[in-house]
């Protein structure tokens, strides 16, 4: 794997843009052209090999953190263990997910699953493929976002309720609403019936003890990108409780991989795994060179990096009420100053692809870019 | 190949990726005239197209209510390009749903 510097497009923004891609530049770029990354066939084949093992142990750690009931160590309230039971013995179905992957040119590591509210997938599946399209059209990129979305949707068909299949994400985030726009693209594509509503907007009708949307119709099947943890403590859940026929993507049992309480428990199930780092519940850490992680937190807030005792870099934000975990530090090179952060794409029950993001320091963070990649040997 | 073979979109268009842009901040007063209203029973509100915020697409018609004792009820459908009387109308109470009650924990963007 390697970095190289190129001449972004010529007014790149417009190109951009032509596609929907509204939200790539905040105060400064988020998407980055001026350079990609290049990956060899095997190194793509590795990272492939360790998407599918990943998502083969992950499914075995929510069996056993469910016989187990090992649910306070995640912090999930009582009110929704039944739920989630309920939706992982029913078989819910699951669209997809994000293994963020360090990698140093012969190990490939799990940073983190984001399990249940990834986004930068309109990035990776769409933005990256047009821009190979213009770079060099015959070249190769480990990208089957679009064609595995589109396939599994089809997939999922029989599986779904009669009526149409809703939508959600909140209000006022471009980068949400492209993420769900998309995914209701490619269900479009599949043949599915959709419908766009947002989260506050969804209704709850006591005559028929029923969600329904903004025309009032009823809602039996939503993909909602907002997380179960926030969903668990709002109003609306007791209702939910009342209405376990309805198909939510993703499901409840993903509130368990989301949270990074999860890493202990798979490196407890599968120490021998190359894939996996050494990692802790804060109370049992012996770990010296570390970096804390709050079990739940987004876009990389709350982590400290730990190198003997002492802590050499944080990123402020207002999670970690609920809770650390420990995992080993591991070490990626650095691409021209740059940290690079992996994002592997399973869809359905396959490796879909990949995204890479890079940062200035030592934590991927929300400010971080969005870098191309390409396949060359 | 390791890509996909071709890619279609069918939703997303150019003018999702406008709802980033700020409004202008003059009207353009050269632009087409619009007339809106919320309820068909409310009167219309005459307006400036180009000056209405280029995300309306996708926000202009938002639900508005009232909080009670059973938290926020849902009345019907609010534009603030719009006039109070072409908000309203007479229907006061359009839908029996109770809305709002998931999407409250925050409102910064969700994903991960």
């Amino acid at each position: 794997m390697k970095r190289v510097s190129i001449t972004a497009r010529n007014n790149w923004q417009a190109a951009v843009e032509q596609l929907g891609f509204g939200f790539h530049t905040d105060d400064v770029p988020y998407w980055k052209e001026d350079a990609y990354y290049q990956l060899s066939s095997a190194e793509i084949a590795e990272l492939e090999k360790a998407t599918k093992e990943l998502w083969r142990m992950c499914l075995i750690a929510v069996q056993h953190v469910i016989d187990h009931k090992l649910y306070p160590l995640f912090s999930i309230p009582e009110q929704a263990i039944k739920y989630i039971e309920h939706s992982w013995e029913a078989d819910e179905p699951s669209i997809y997910g994000r293994f963020d992957l360090g990698y140093n040119g012969s190990e490939i590591k799990l940073f983190e699953f984001n399990a249940d509210t990834p986004t930068s997938l309109f990035e990776a599946g769409i933005v990256q493929w047009f821009w190979l399209q213009d770079y060099e059209k015959s070249a190769d990129q480990f990208n089957l976002i679009h064609e595995q979305l589109i396939a599994y949707w089809k997939h999922l068909q029989p599986y779904l309720h009669d009526g149409p299949l809703h939508f959600a994400c909140i209000k006022g985030s471009l980068e949400d609403l492209t993420t769900v726009e998309y995914l209701r693209d490619c269900a479009i594509q599949a043949g599915l019936d959709t419908r766009l509503i947002f989260m506050d907007d969804i209704g709850w009708d006591d005559a028929s003890g029923t969600f329904v949307d903004m025309e009032d119709q009823t809602i039996r099947n939503i993909f909602k990108l907002y997380p179960w943890e926030w969903m668990v403590e709002e109003p609306f859940f007791e209702k939910l409780l009342l209405k376990t026929d309805i198909r939510w993507i993703e499901p409840a049992w993903k509130m368990i991989l989301s949270n990074k309480a999860i890493l202990p428990i798979l490196w407890e199930l599968f120490p021998e795994s190359p894939y996996l780092l050494e990692a802790y519940t804060e109370a049992e850490n012996t770990l010296t060179n570390y970096v804390r992680k709050p079990i739940l937190s987004r876009e990389g807030a709350n982590i400290q990096i730990i190198r003997n005792g002492y802590v050499e870099a944080q990123t402020k934000g207002e999670y970690g009420a609920e809770g650390f975990i420990c995992q080993a530090h591991f070490d990626v090179p650095k691409y021209t100053g740059k940290t690079a952060v992996i994002g592997s794409w399973v869809i359905g029950q396959e490796a879909a692809g990949i995204g890479i993001r890079e940062s200035s320091g030592v934590i991927t963070e929300n400010t971080s870019n969005f870098i191309p990649h390409l396949i060359k040997n | 190949m390791k890509k996909s073979k071709y890619v279609t979109l069918v939703l997303i268009t150019s003018a999702l990726a406008a709802c980033n842009k700020s409004e202008p901040t003059e009207p353009n007063w050269d632009s087409n005239e619009v007339y809106m209203r919320s309820d068909s029973t409310a009167s219309y509100t005459h307006t400036q197209g180009s000056y209405l915020p280029l995300f309306l697409w996708y926000y202009a018609f938002r639900p508005y209510g009232m909080f009670g004792a059973n938290g926020f009820r849902h009345a019907g459908y609010y534009s603030g390009a719009l006039s109070r009387s072409s908000n309203i109308g007479s229907s006061a109470a359009k839908s029996k749903a109770l809305r709002g009650g998931f999407g409250g924990s925050r409102s910064f963007k969700v994903g991960a």
